[in-house]
């Protein structure tokens, strides 16, 4: 399966939020990162048919998902940013009012609806009201609900936000598992989230698509330019003026910087290995959330 | 390639040895895919097929999907929605037949009421942003509107209808027909404002600000009798061609409402996701 983002905009009255952005995805787990109104939420409705470019088409084996219509929503699974639960349905409820809306026979889905409960580990929790989840609780809900028809094209929108570590890993293996033959997209700001099991990870800046790139060509590319600064913590925001600067640990009166440079840094410096994290700060000179 | 030509090609390779060589191709076997790749290519097949499968449904199909999907609906309808209507109603009949005495107006002014208090269930996957998942679905947001206005109409109509017989029956000297137009004129005309509102406002703001223009209009009439037993006493075929209006005003923005819906795909509705 190929699909083929071809040059897709997307403007909300003026805005643009998306603009001029092609790529190709094939079977496997993609990235996808930006900070804050970059455009991934927007970039994903387009992809789950929930909104409708401004210009350009998106394609599956060549067919625009225009023309394919429900066809092309047969094969998808999609999780919002934010899904607006019905408060008084049960999980079961919500599970069994969306496996009609994609057309699942009753009998093939109560087998699914359990299995898939106790995959995200609800089981016990079926019967109770959505209202009275945990936000954990019902984002682990809303990836269950993705997975009813099998799809054939993942759309994730943040799937760990609200996620404990522990949960949060058990996604990331459950994705990694179930990958093979599919397309997952996910997006977030948590870049340990798809550290070892994405494929490639799509970098969006400004509503551009600015990378499309396996992490290790991403990481080996920053090679030699992350470094760790030994100063006086008086003079950090000389520092801050200059470099990018990550984490900082402070050391009574010494700090210890990670900052990301061309080339070596005065002072006390050592080079670091990269780690994906730090993409985030080359690209967006920005801080990203931490895991744990 | 005749075996003459091999022979001239290769001079030094005896028969027997070409025998041996052509025996060993006849037992040869092409080597075979591993069962993942010939699932793959299955499933990759298999996937071209519904890709390619554009059957439109035949039109007995389309409608028996509808009603399936309005069973489905059925059951998403918050269960406070069913018993509040029919209390209201009720209530409205029994309180305008105790101090106004005209079962006609009674019904006239209770008439859109159930379908009015009805659009906070048909908008409740709008309000609380449901509608983006269920975009994403095989039957997508506009289906999903249509079978819940098909059923607070449906709903709205039963009510009416049911109450039209039960006074027919019970009071003499009113037809049927005649109470049947009393709710059919205001029900139409009511519908077609609603969702007319309903595609500027949300649910429950739609549901305030209508049945608030529909109260002051009951309360208007209520002080001019006059215009009461006019509207009442309609000839047949002027309430006819009303309600036929009103029903074609009501269906048009109707599809109206869906299609905006669909192509929310202008966005309008959809919260900046964050
Ligand atoms: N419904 C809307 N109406 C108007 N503008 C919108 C709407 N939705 C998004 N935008 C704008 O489009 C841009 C991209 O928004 P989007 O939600 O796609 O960002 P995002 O990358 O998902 O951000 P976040 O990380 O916060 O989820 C933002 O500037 C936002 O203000
Ligand atoms: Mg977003």
């Amino acid at each position: 399966m190929k699909l083929v983002i071809d040059h897709v905009s997307r403007s909300y009255k003026r805005h643009l939020a998306i603009d001029d952005v092609s790529c190709e995805l094939t079977p496997g787990i993609y990235g996808l990162i930006g900070p804050n109104g970059a455009g991934k939420t927007t970039l994903m409705r387009m992809l789950a048919d929930v909104l409708r470019p401004s210009s350009g088409q998106i394609t599956v084996n060549g067919t625009s998902t225009a023309v394919l219509g429900e066809r092309y929503r047969d094969l998808l699974g999609y999780l919002p940013q934010e899904v607006g639960f019905y408060s008084y349905f049960t999980g079961e409820r919500f599970m069994r009012y969306i496996a009609s809306l994609k057309g699942l026979p009753g009998r093939e889905s109560e087998a699914r609806i359990t299995a898939l409960l106790r995959l995200v580990q609800l089981e016990d929790q079926r019967h109770r009201k959505i209202g009275h989840y945990s936000g954990g609780m019902k984002r682990r809900l809303g990836i269950a609900q993705a997975l009813l028809n099998d799809p054939k094209l993942l759309i994730l929108d943040e799937p760990t936000a609200g996620l404990d570590p522990k949960e949060r890993i058990r996604l990331r293996n459950l994705l990694s598992d179930i990958s093979g033959e599919r397309i997952v997209i996910l997006s977030t700001h948590i870049i340990t989230d798809i550290e070892f099991i994405a494929k490639e990870v799509l970098i969006l800046k400004d509503g551009r698509l600015v990378r499309q790139d396996p992490p290790e060509q991403i990481l080996h590319e920053l090679e030699g330019k992350v470094w760790s600064v030994q100063i006086p913590a008086h003079r950090l925001h000389e520092l801050e003026k200059q470099y990018m600067v990550g984490n900082i640990q402070r050391r009574g009166d010494e700090a210890l910087a990670r900052i990301i440079a061309d080339r070596r840094p005065e002072g006390e410096a050592t080079a670091l290995e990269p780690r994906l994290e730090d993409i985030y700060l080359y690209y967006f000179g920005d801080q990203p959330e931490r895991d744990e | 390639m005749t075996r003459k030509t091999l022979n001239d090609d290769l001079p030094d390779v005896s028969e027997e040895e070409l025998k041996r060589l052509e025996k060993l191709l006849n037992n040869w076997q092409p080597p075979y895919p591993a069962s993942s790749d010939v699932d793959r290519t299955i499933a990759a097949a298999r996937l071209e097929l519904q890709l390619q499968n554009d059957t439109k449904p035949a039109p007995g199909l389309w409608i028996a999907r509808l009603l399936r999907l309005t069973a489905t609906e059925l059951s998403g309808f918050n269960t406070w929605y069913w018993v509040m209507s029919l209390f209201l109603y009720i209530l409205g009949l029994a309180v305008l037949l105790q101090f106004q005495g005209e079962p006609r107006f009674a019904l006239f002014a209770l008439a859109p009421v159930p379908f009015l208090v009805g659009l906070s269930e048909v908008l409740r996957s709008r309000d609380t942003g449901m509608l983006e998942l269920e975009m994403s679905c095989r039957y997508n947001g506009a289906s999903v509107m249509l079978a819940k206005l098909c059923i607070t109409a449906g709903y709205t109509i039963l009510l009416n209808a049911c109450a039209a017989t039960w006074f027919a029956s019970s009071y003499a000297g009113l037809g049927l027909g005649t109470l049947m137009q009393a709710w059919l004129l205001p029900f139409t005309l009511m519908t077609a404002l609603a969702l007319a509102v309903v595609m500027r406002l949300r649910g429950s703001n739609a549901v305030v600000l209508t049945l608030s223009i529909w109260g002051s209009c009951c309360v208007l009439l209520l002080f001019n009798p006059g215009i009461i037993e006019q509207l009442t006493s309609l000839p047949y075929s002027t309430g006819l061609l009303a309600a036929t209006l009103g029903t074609g005003l009501a269906l048009f923005l109707g599809y109206r409402l869906l299609q905006q819906t669909n192509t929310g795909k202008g966005g309008d509705w959809l919260e900046a996701g964050y």
